[in-house]
């Protein structure tokens, strides 16, 4: 597991994280975002639910898969403990051949059958404002902003 | 970035690099230089990139920053010349806005139910985190709430006819296509028709404490100790899971293209393009949930004033002062380079403004304009204004939303616990309930602009006009 650290903003959210590897990155990405809303740590571990995104370029792979993560706690009311990411990378459109990157992996927590504790405002959505994935070396580093 | 006076209020970011046109400002010297300290005037310049932009970029007094637009941006773009729509520019809270109830009740009254009254609608109005809302949705009625709006809520008995004259559009944005909004949407619409939502959305009992332009305020049916109720929220998740449908839409398209844009939260596509054309007519249903959204909860409303005051809501003159959205994007006409032309206008955290005589506005209205509602920040004065005609010429009939941030949440929850601060709140007269109390200071007075100041520059610079000022007693937020 990577780090995060929350970045300054008016109205929104932002936070930056680090990891050893790209895979690693996605699993702190989507770790940080759930722990603006609430502590992941006290959610535990009941049911998973798998989650899948692609996209043309990294940066937009995340964005993808924090919506589709963020799409499985707002609208089939999962608390979202821990994230798990099997497989990501390029992989080739069946149809047309063009490459596609693509990440899959689950998401671990709870089914939420009452109200659970907020220590933050809720996540909105993700945005593609000051998104940034880069690779620094030989450790990976992410930039993302929330609408909150 | 550099930033030159302009005349009174007024401040402009020549164009350079890729601006299309000039980036326009109206702010007071003391809410420019807030503005300055974070990266809003960035994106007035940015949002200058857009194809098609007309006039100039131009940003309302409670301007901050925000994900691509700044909050408080209003940008039209010339439909014919290829310009563009960009759902950023509208914003995932698709059709935000606020409406205005006001009644017949004085506070000398009311005040002394008002504990069982903020109780009432505490227990009835559904907010928060996952909210289900007044009432669940059936796929096909998710439809209709899409296409036919306020219409629809009239249509099973819930409101009051008239309500529709009194809503924006008349209650119902055309061009909505239920076939443009993704499943995933409609499954978050479905069961949240009638919840107010989190975060910076209230309802909120306020009173009239002041009268600026009579006429007006004779109109719209307000006088000084009135008791009147304003709600503040939007689409919830059907316009959050849109948006963020439609940006990943355009952003692919756009990285097939060749537009280049400094924020990718910017991607846009011609108006009359098949993702433009798809994007208005899902946007235009969102809008239609929002206000239909609005209009359920008022319903809410009018029965726990039923409840605690024991008479009708029709008794009590609960009768809607106006509905408006401050973030939208509207296809209308405006003169360009002394043309008229169509233009598709972006309204981002900044409200219509239409002035005396336009032909939309209720027959009531028709002589004094449109009413403009301004929701303060929690605790602070909230304000109704009206459109003018000097604002069709400066901004495209435009004027501020509210207060506007200066602060973010974090900062301001180590200022003041929400327990302390809804004590203090309560020594004022204003009694709050809140789902997450502990959140509450994310939404102090202090973390935002003063509405007042936002209000009086669009006054002096002709944007609108004050009519009155309300004051809080009420609150009810998620």
């Amino acid at each position: 597991m990577g780090t995060h650290e929350i970045l300054p903003h008016t109205a929104d959210v932002g936070f930056r994280v680090r990891a050893a590897s790209v895979s690693d990155l996605f699993e702190t990405a989507a770790q940080a975002m759930f722990s603006v809303e609430y502590d992941t740590s006290t959610v535990g571990f009941e049911a998973e639910v798998a989650a899948e995104a692609e996209a043309d370029d990294l940066e937009g792979l995340l964005v993808a898969w924090l919506s589709e993560l963020l799409w499985i706690h707002d609208a089939r009311d999962f608390v979202v403990g821990d994230v798990l990411v099997v497989e990501i990378g390029e992989f080739p459109m069946r149809r047309t051949g063009a490459p596609k990157l693509k990440v899959r992996g689950a998401a671990r927590g709870r089914w939420m059958s009452e109200w659970f504790e907020q220590t933050g405002p809720q996540v909105k959505a993700v945005t593609f404002h000051g998104i940034e994935v880069k690779q620094k070396r030989s450790k990976w580093e992410a930039v993302v902003y929330l609408d909150v | 970035m550099e930033l030159v006076p302009d005349g009174h209020y007024r401040w402009r970011i020549p164009k350079h690099g890729g601006m299309r046109v000039d980036g326009l400002i109206f702010a007071s010297d003391a809410l420019m230089a807030k503005a300055r300290d974070d990266r809003a005037v960035d994106q007035v310049a940015n949002v200058a990139h857009l194809p098609g932009i007309v006039g100039a970029s131009i940003a309302m007094p409670d301007i901050h920053w925000g994900y691509g637009f700044p909050i408080g941006g209003v940008a039209a773009t010339d439909v014919q010349a290829g310009g563009v729509v960009s759902p950023g520019g509208v914003g995932f809270d698709i059709g935000c806005g606020v409406r205005l109830l006001r009644s017949e009740l004085n506070w000398e009254e009311a005040g002394p139910k008002v504990r069982e009254l903020v109780d009432a609608m505490a227990h009835r109005i559904p907010r928060g985190v996952g909210g289900k809302g007044l009432r669940r949705l059936s796929e096909p009625e998710v439809e209709k709430v899409l296409v036919e709006g306020v219409s629809w809520a009239l249509s099973q008995g819930i409101g009051w006819e008239e309500d529709e004259e009194f809503t924006e559009d008349r209650g119902r944005h055309e061009g909505a296509d239920p076939r443009a909004v993704s499943s995933r949407a409609k499954t978050r619409g479905a069961p949240q028709l009638g919840s107010l939502g989190a975060g910076n959305h209230f309802l909120e009992a306020q009173v009239v404490e002041e009268i600026f332009y009579e006429r007006a305020a004779n109109a719209m049916g307000l006088f000084p100790g009135q008791v009147c109720v304003m709600i503040h929220t939007g689409s919830r998740g059907i316009g959050h899971q849109t948006c963020t449908d439609e940006v990943k839409m355009f952003d692919q398209a756009m990285r097939r293209g060749s537009i280049e844009l400094p924020d990718r939260q910017l991607a846009c596509a011609p108006v009359s393009s098949p993702e433009g054309e798809r994007y208005m007519a899902a946007m235009a249903g969102a809008a239609n949930y929002a206000r239909t959204n609005r209009h359920l909860l008022a319903e809410g409303v009018r029965s726990c004033f039923e409840a605690v005051f024991r008479r009708s809501a029709r008794d009590l003159g609960m009768s809607l002062v106006y509905d408006v959205s401050h973030n939208i994007a509207k296809l209308e006409r405006h003169e360009v380079g002394g043309s008229e032309k169509t233009v598709c206008v972006h309204r981002k955290g900044a409200t219509r403004s239409f002035g005396p005589g336009h032909p939309d506005l209720p027959p009531r209205y028709r002589d004094i304009g449109q009413p403009v509602l301004i929701p303060g920040s929690m605790g602070s004065s909230s304000f109704v204004l009206v459109g003018t005609e000097e604002s069709r010429k400066l901004a495209f009939s435009s004027t501020c939303h509210g207060a506007g941030r200066t602060m973010s949440r974090k900062q301001a929850v180590r200022q003041k616990s929400g327990h302390t601060l809804r004590e203090d709140l309560e020594k004022e007269g204003i009694l709050v309930r809140a789902q997450q109390t502990r959140l509450l200071a994310e939404e102090a007075p202090y973390a935002y602009k003063d509405a007042a100041e936002v209000v009086e520059v669009c006054d002096r610079v002709g944007l609108s006009r004050r009519v009155a000022r309300l004051r809080p007693v009420a609150v009810v937020k998620g």
